[in-house]
């Protein structure tokens, strides 16, 4: 009798417990301002566990440059998260080694968020898709444009960039800025974004389409290559080195925010730093990559995706799916966190004061047009992208030319085998 | 005769197991967060391993290609060598002026004490960010001394022909750390050796370099020693302030390795790199352990 009154009494201690027991997930993603992301994910995953009840969210926030960092110890240690934030450069080191798992059979569970895929950006899509399994969501989008300072523009006597304006017409626009300013102009100096301007000026892709080799050493692509250097040779642009000086000096802003660079190329996010209190530049726009040879918009951003090894994978999806549904795109776009991968709530994200006056024909005209995902985010490539920037840098402080940068290029990556996947 | 076995008593027994729990819990915090790693990295070694799917063993292939096709291996070296020969002599040098100028006891001498020993306590993150705002070429406070002395303004950590000479003064900052071993070692001295120096005619440079000197000399070795095992490991300063760059210049050999752990998930490659690095300083350790019989001055001797 004794024996049954215990087993009873652990019984009842006991039940209540797993009855009400909540689905923990941990949530892996980075931050960039973290003043702005912070206030927007707590809202968010209050408001999603206030409607699932049965699901608690752990929130592990990592800068931006730490997080692959945090992600293999994660999993090498066998604490894998359960969601992960992936960028779509990464996506297919991730996929390749099969840290990610498709989404399609959730996807077929849950039809109202598969459909939303068709509102999607298709090279946004593409970036996670492999062998015709998806393995993220996407969640936003990170183009790129030439944000331009109107008042410095007026001091040159130039008219404005137009929607449909040429690389001549920035290059010679540059030339003139010089004149009214200590810089013209400048490019953004990573190989992920430096892709766009390089294509409108005439450079190849990065890498044949069979990944054996580079395509920098084609005259067309070595011509790309020095025009972008000789801008930094005469000044118009900023060395390497003097870049550096210039982003420390513009102190914890970007150096066209601070008033340093008349007119730059940035990726879609610099707008938040715009609209920082305090920021000298008041008088700005934006315009698309100017036509050229050809026409490219980066396709990135990140996506959430379901680490393998998740014991949740269901409750895991319950928490992407939160992030795609319009509301809480609309809130993210609003709070100025992520720009919606979504082509309908695109124009959404504009900010209310409107500027950049021509956002939709900078980022999400160009998207839907030119959307181009890079084939060369493969295993290998991270190894790769170090040593061809590091070359390039010697190109951007006017050490050689182009042509030497090409070979130097060449002969860095020989050894390093880059694995299709898609 | 036949050795008999003392067999040990109940209290001998119970202060042995005391001992053994007393011990145990470093032992097993040992096994557990220092051996158990080391052993496992030494394994990693012979793999394929990315850390995030299961690892693949290939033998000896790392460590040929560390040497035969890695170049960034040979310039990481290289550099890492370029900033010990730059760090090292110039610590030693700074440490025994710094320690030789304040042994004797005053007021102002102990709050010198304290301002040169600071700078090492403070973080390395902390300090590396504030000297980068220094070196800044255009608004640093470095390059607006030089200017105002009519002296050309330098790149310091954006030019590759000074990244190196930058982060090594940077790597001084720090070099009141051994402070308190320099003058404890100095205060050891017997006075008599000095006074029998200055009898016998000698000034202070006689003094310094027969006497301070020699006697220093247990301590010089043990500086020397731990400072380039230390300076082999540099990786704050590079990785927050240039992150290798320009051009690799300050591309150091634990960098290299973090970049191949963590950047391009080569974690098996990057263990082959630590166990070189530990190779690399055995050696040298060893090779300053059979120099130093030719020059260490042992007060026993």
């Amino acid at each position: 009798m004794k024996k049954l009154i215990v087993i009873m009494s652990l019984v009842l201690l006991v039940l209540p417990s797993i009855a009400f027991s909540k689905t923990k997930i941990t949530f892996l993603n980075f931050f960039n301002a973290p003043e702005l992301w912070e206030p927007f994910f707590k809202k968010a995953f209050e408001e999603f566990e206030k409607a699932n009840p049965d699901i608690e969210v752990e929130h592990i926030f990592t800068p931006y440059g730490e997080m692959r960092q945090k992600l293999i110890t994660m999993v090498a240690g066998g604490t894998p998260p359960d969601v992960v934030s992936v960028p779509s450069d990464v996506a297919p080191e991730y996929i390749s080694r099969g840290l990610l798992l498709p989404l399609d059979p959730y996807l077929k569970k849950y039809p109202e968020i598969r459909n939303k895929l068709n509102d999607i950006y298709p090279s946004r899509v593409q970036a996670y898709k492999v062998k015709g399994q998806l393995y993220a969501f996407p969640i936003d989008i990170g183009p790129d444009g030439i944000y331009y300072n109107k008042d410095e523009f007026d001091k040159a006597g130039l008219k404005y960039p137009t929607v449909d304006w040429t690389v001549d017409d920035l290059l010679n626009m540059a030339r003139k800025l010089k004149a009214v300013s200590k810089y013209g102009f400048t490019f953004d100096r990573s190989l992920h974004r430096l892709y766009t301007i390089y294509s409108a000026l005439g450079g190849l892709p990065y890498y044949d389409t069979k990944l054996t080799k580079t395509q920098f050493s084609h005259p067309s692509s070595i011509k790309a290559l020095q025009i972008l250097a000789d801008l930094c040779r005469e000044g118009i642009a900023p060395t390497a080195a003097e870049l550096t000086t210039i982003t420390q000096q513009a102190a914890g802003t970007l150096p066209f925010a601070a008033g340093i660079i008349p007119m730059q190329h940035m990726w879609i996010g610099a707008i938040s730093y715009l609209h920082k209190p305090g920021v000298p530049v008041k008088n700005w726009d934006t315009a698309p990559i100017p036509k050229g040879v050809r026409q490219v918009q980066i396709s990135s951003g990140q996506g959430f995706a379901i680490v393998k090894g998740t014991k949740n994978p269901e409750a895991a999806f319950k928490v992407i799916s939160w992030f795609i549904k319009d509301e809480t795109q609309i809130a993210m776009a609003k709070a100025g966190v992520w720009f919606p991968a979504r082509i309908s709530l695109g124009p959404i994200a504009q900010p209310e004061d409107k500027k950049p006056e021509h956002f939709k024909e900078t980022f999400i005209d160009t998207m839907v047009k030119y959307g181009f995902r890079p084939y060369w985010y493969v295993p290998g490539w991270a190894e790769v992208n170090q040593k061809i920037s590091s070359v390039l840098e010697g190109l951007w402080n006017g050490r050689y030319d182009a042509r030497e940068a090409a070979r130097r290029i060449e002969e860095e990556v020989k050894g390093i085998k880059l694995t299709p996947i898609f | 005769m036949k050795l008999i076995r003392k067999k040990r008593s109940a209290l001998a027994r119970e202060e042995m197991l005391y001992g053994y729990l007393i011990v145990g819990l470093w032992l097993f915090g040992f096994i557990v967060f220092t051996a158990g790693p080391i052993i496992a990295s030494f394994i990693f070694s012979f793999t394929e391993w990315d850390s995030l799917t299961p690892p693949k063993f290939i033998g000896f292939k790392n460590y040929i290609d560390a040497f035969y096709s890695d170049e960034l291996f040979i310039k990481s070296l290289y550099n890492t060598g370029y900033y010990t020969a730059l760090v090292v002599p110039l610590n030693l040098f700074l440490i025994i002026l710094i320690s030789n100028a304040l042994r004797h006891d005053s007021k102002f001498t102990q709050a010198l004490r304290a301002i040169y020993f600071l700078p090492s306590i403070l973080p390395g993150v902390a300090s590396t960010l504030i000297w980068m705002y220094m070196f800044n070429p255009e608004y640093g406070i470095v390059n607006w001394a030089l200017t105002s002395l009519g002296l050309p303004k330098v790149l310091w950590l954006q030019d590759p022909k000074t990244s190196k000479i930058t982060l090594a003064f940077l790597g001084l900052w720090g070099v009141g750390g051994n402070l308190p071993l320099f003058l404890g070692a100095l205060k050891g001295i017997p006075e008599q050796l000095y006074e029998a120096t200055r009898i016998d005619g000698g000034g202070n440079f006689a003094c310094f370099r027969y006497i301070t000197l020699p006697m220093l000399t247990p301590i010089i070795f043990f500086n020397i020693v731990t400072s380039i095992i230390g300076t082999f490991q540099v990786f704050t300063s590079a990785y927050i302030a240039t992150g290798g760059g320009p051009e690799n210049s300050t591309l150091f050999y634990v960098l290299h390795l973090y970049n191949n752990a963590f950047s391009y998930f080569k974690m098996g490659y990057a263990s082959s790199l630590a166990w070189i690095l530990f190779l690399i300083l055995l050696l040298l350790t060893v090779l300053q352990f059979k120099l130093g019989q030719y020059w260490i001055y042992y007060e026993v001797e």
